[in-house]
């Protein structure tokens, strides 16, 4: 069981538990090499936590050669980026869940059928500056 | 440089420009034409700023193409959520959407088009991911030219 909260970190797994504050469908589905059928975005844009509750089975990486693949290891960070095999459908969304705080009631949201998420951004955005608009705008 | 007859003249070796000619008819001859020469810019500025033009209309349709599919999948998907579809058929609709992510050719089309973005949107926080719904590149791939252009300009911001 692994913990990643430094980029690069991904995990794979064919049931996956999100935490986090704005977890959202990302836009239409995608085709990615090495994945049959269609994938189905999803962006964690504050707090997000993502952890492998099933793994894959045959157990093997098919979207980045760092990803983990045990179960229980998780990623933690600013942003995730991922997707779910299988549709998100009504009512998946749960309210609560370890992203709750003072001001936010945090979401959790359990995707399934071959999934992947990556840490985007993490806790450490002045050290780490990944996405630099500032830079962008001078 | 401007001559003492407010003409612009030019040292002979540096010529590099573009401008219009056109042929006018004289207004008190009406059977007289005049050739007038106007300047309009050093070629290399005007050839640059026609690319920019070009640059930003490619990737204004290149995000307007994608934000259109993108609210039309959204269509489709708010009302399976509201019960519109069973997951069966909202299935084969999301098949018909189903693309993948473009091929990145270039590092620097993601630079000039974020910076397009940017300075349209003003402060709007805008993320990789964001990025990726208006370009149609991966995230992992707009991360890493963010990082591959932030270390070829400033080195000293990363630690």
């Amino acid at each position: 069981m692994l913990n990643g909260s430094a980029i690069p970190a991904a995990i794979e797994g064919s049931e996956i538990l999100i935490n986090g504050q704005d977890i959202r469908p990302s836009g239409y589905p995608r085709i990615i090499d090495g994945i049959d059928g269609e994938v189905y975005p999803i962006d964690v844009k504050r707090r997000g936590k993502a952890t492998i509750i099933e793994e894959n089975n045959p157990k093997q990486r098919l979207v980045r050669d760092y990803s983990m693949l045990d179960i229980g290891s998780e990623i933690n960070g600013q942003t995730l980026w991922g997707f779910s095999g299988d549709i998100v459908g009504p009512g998946a969304m749960l309210i609560g869940g370890n992203a709750m705080t003072g001001r936010h009631s945090g979401q959790k949201l359990n995707i399934t059928g071959g999934c992947f998420m990556q840490l985007v951004n993490d806790w450490s955005n002045n050290t780490v500056l990944i996405h630099p608009k500032n830079d962008l705008l001078k | 440089m401007t001559n003492d007859s407010g003409a612009t003249s030019y040292a002979l070796s540096k010529i590099d420009f573009v401008a219009r000619i056109q042929s006018k008819a004289v207004a008190s001859h009406d059977d007289e034409t005049r050739i007038e020469f106007s300047y309009i810019g050093e070629s290399e500025a005007f050839v640059t700023r026609l690319y920019s033009l070009a640059k930003t209309k490619d990737v204004l349709q290149t995000a307007f193409v994608n934000l259109w599919d993108n609210y039309k999948y959204n269509q489709e998907y708010i009302s399976f959520l509201l019960g519109s579809y069973t997951k069966a058929e909202f299935k084969e609709i999301a098949k018909k959407h189903a693309k993948p992510f473009k091929k990145l050719q270039r590092k620097e089309d993601v630079f000039f088009a974020s910076k397009l973005f940017f300075s349209i949107l003003g402060d709007t926080h805008l993320s990789s991911s964001d990025l990726s719904t208006l370009l149609d590149y991966d995230c992992d791939s707009i991360e890493k030219v963010m990082l591959d252009l932030v270390d070829e300009s400033q080195p000293e911001r990363i630690e």
